[in-house]
């Protein structure tokens, strides 16, 4: 009632039947893309696994760090916690993969919530580094930890690890749950909280809204959501270890991905990742450094001269279309 | 464990910290600018070092001569065409994402041109050293500490006491009022920048020259840096050099004790800690700043 109806009056960001229109497309979507995988080659369906992995962790990111404007370069936290819980349960419990699955996005939930409540005292750019120093920290950590077996890392038995068909449909699931996180929190009150804290912090407290509360959920949703995208990772790759699980690659392929498809968006992140996964680091899979100059520099010129990425840059255009068709009518 | 040799070593190596940091401290201080990419930029320096030394086979020291104006070069326009625009847009974000995506393409672009293998460049005196309190100390480290504390003295006096430095502060101060008094703040942004990438050049050459670099070994630097930046003051180009050897110290003092293997998640772990009692901090840190300025108007007044 309130926020909404007062934010919506002032025309802030409330597209009139948005809301509708991305739950069909997500609907369409994950059944096209789902009915589709039965005539991948094996290639292909491996291929599209890791693009679905992607688009979720670009999403999940851009939850926090788009729609929440916290810059985080620790989500690659979450992708190594998951990948190790998810093979240490299947390792040393044989519980069955969605108990370990479920295991993971606990221990990401965890993470997030400890992360956040050190982290969100700090505003800013300072929590950018320090996000960064938690990466790094955790990186170091596990070389050393004698309990995941250090850098030689572990592996899970490989009777226990799915087919990789089955293992699409987990990274389909977790592509549309994050997709969908996305959508609840873009159209809800909790979502307008949150991005009118990431828009002006002062105002949405001095207006009642928790800007650490607000922040803190939308963390651990993150959390839950990448710590489960490094989960379906483990299993695809079988093995994890700390300096491919905890990389900060990770995290720089969510920022890339989120900001060249449109931060804070709903379907920015999701564009993004095809693009990049797809149009770059696939093409260029012999040049990878080819690959990562050329999205370092779009990072570049897009942030200078299209901040809202593809999908800010379309709704720019359709802007100006309807503007002049407008002005031509009147005329 | 913790013996005079430990804490000499740390000392040392808290001394190349500070220099790193007093590049990241100067654009942070005086642009808000968050320099992700400052440890691409030392990795730059090494490598532009590697190639003068391979072609003219001169002293990587000596090369400076050449690297400083190459990366300052360099990195003048990427202030004035990427960074300042962005800047003066009054977010955060944008210029945090620019730094980014520079600091990926330079990674990127470095092992591109010279592979992702480590290298370090050789210098007669780089494992040459001699005993001292029980360590041995290197000739390389000891140059890095004076290149360091002069640089650090250097930058504060020219902040201070120069006209070149009340430019600088007043642009750090205030660049629009700034820009009314006839000060061309996109020069002095540009300028600080180019400044800030010749010290993390600087920087770079003295890590290739006593230890090793690789395209992708600048993000650790710069998060140490960042560490350093943050205990001395964000903008406080002295607190570089005391929170520098602060870190050293954390460093090699947790080496000895938990293990080598330690040392990195040491200072990260200090780093978490310092940014949550930060709050805490800050009124020690304003009380000493404080008390500088006014020994500083004091002795300029007189």
């Amino acid at each position: 009632m309130t926020d909404t109806a007062t934010i919506s009056t002032l025309g802030i960001r409330r597209p009139g039947n948005g809301r509708a229109i991305s739950w069909i497309s997500l609907a369409v979507l994950a059944v096209g893309v789902g009915g589709l995988s039965f005539t991948f080659s094996g290639y292909t369906l491996d291929l599209t696994t890791t693009l679905l992995l992607y688009v979720a962790g670009a999403s999940a990111w851009n939850l926090i760090s788009g729609m929440g404007g916290q810059f985080s370069l620790a989500h690659s936290v979450f992708v190594g916690a998951g990948s190790y819980a998810v093979v240490m349960v299947l390792r040393d419990l044989g519980w069955p993969v969605l108990a370990a699955l479920a295991v993971a996005m606990v221990i990401g939930g965890l993470i997030a919530l400890v992360l956040g409540a050190i982290l969100f005292r700090l505003r800013g750019v300072l929590f950018t580094i320090g996000s960064l120093a938690a990466g790094m920290a955790a990186l170091a950590w596990m070389t050393t930890w004698a309990f995941t077996g250090g850098t030689a890392g572990i592996s899970a038995p490989i009777r226990l690890i799915p087919k990789p068909t089955e293992l699409f449909f987990y990274a389909l699931g977790v592509a549309v749950a994050a997709i969908a996180a996305a959508i609840l929190i873009y159209y809800s009150r909790f979502g307008l909280r949150l991005m009118a804290v990431r828009d002006d912090e002062e105002v949405a407290d001095s207006l009642g809204v928790s800007p650490f509360g607000s922040k803190l959920v939308t963390m651990v949703i993150s959390g839950v959501l990448t710590a489960l995208v490094g989960a379906v990772f483990a299993l695809q790759r079988i093995s994890v270890e700390p300096f491919s699980a905890f990389s900060l690659n990770w995290t720089i392929s969510f920022v890339v991905m989120a900001i060249i498809g449109g931060l804070g968006s709903v379907w920015g992140p999701p564009l993004g990742a095809v693009l990049i996964y797809y149009g770059l680091t696939v093409q260029l899979q012999d040049l990878p450094n080819v690959g990562v100059i050329i999205s370092g520099v779009l990072m570049v010129i897009l942030i200078k001269f299209l901040p809202d990425g593809i999908v800010g840059g379309v709704r720019l255009l359709g802007a100006r279309l309807s503007a002049a068709r407008g002005a031509r009518i009147h005329r | 464990m913790i013996n005079t040799g430990v804490i000499v070593t740390g000392l040392l190596s808290g001394a190349l910290y500070a220099l790193v940091a007093l590049g990241l401290s100067l654009v942070f201080g005086v642009m808000r600018l968050v320099n992700l990419a400052h440890g691409e930029l030392m990795m730059l320096g090494a490598y532009v070092a590697l190639l003068v030394v391979g072609w003219t086979g001169m002293d990587p020291l000596l090369s400076l001569v050449i690297v400083v104006p190459v990366i300052g070069l360099l990195a003048y326009p990427l202030q004035r065409y990427v960074f300042t625009g962005l800047l003066r847009r009054g977010q955060e974000e944008p210029p945090l994402v620019a730094a980014f995506g520079v600091s990926l393409a330079l990674a990127a672009a470095l092992s591109l041109v010279f592979g992702g293998t480590t290298q370090s460049l050789n210098a007669p005196y780089a494992s040459t050293g001699f005993a001292f309190l029980g360590t041995t100390v290197r000739v390389s480290s000891l140059i890095t500490l004076v290149i360091a504390v002069v640089l650090i003295f250097a930058t504060h006096f020219v902040i201070r006491r120069t006209r070149a430095g009340s430019t600088l502060r007043a642009a750090a101060a205030d660049p629009a009022t700034a820009a009314t008094m006839g000060i061309n703040v996109n020069r002095v942004y540009g300028l600080t920048f180019a400044v800030a990438a010749a010290f993390a050049a600087i920087a770079g050459v003295l890590v290739g020259i006593g230890y090793s670099f690789s395209p992708t070994g600048g993000t650790a630097y710069v998060l140490i840096g960042f560490t350093v930046v943050v205990l001395g003051g964000t903008g406080n180009v002295l607190g570089t050099l005391v929170g520098g050897l602060v870190i050293g110290l954390v460093q090699s003092i947790g080496g000895a004790v938990f293990g080598g293997e330690y040392r990195d998640l040491v200072v990260y772990v200090t780093f978490l800690l310092i940014l949550t009692v930060r709050p805490f901090l800050r009124p020690l840190q304003a009380r000493l700043s404080a008390r500088r300025t006014a020994a500083l108007s004091t002795g300029s007044a007189s």
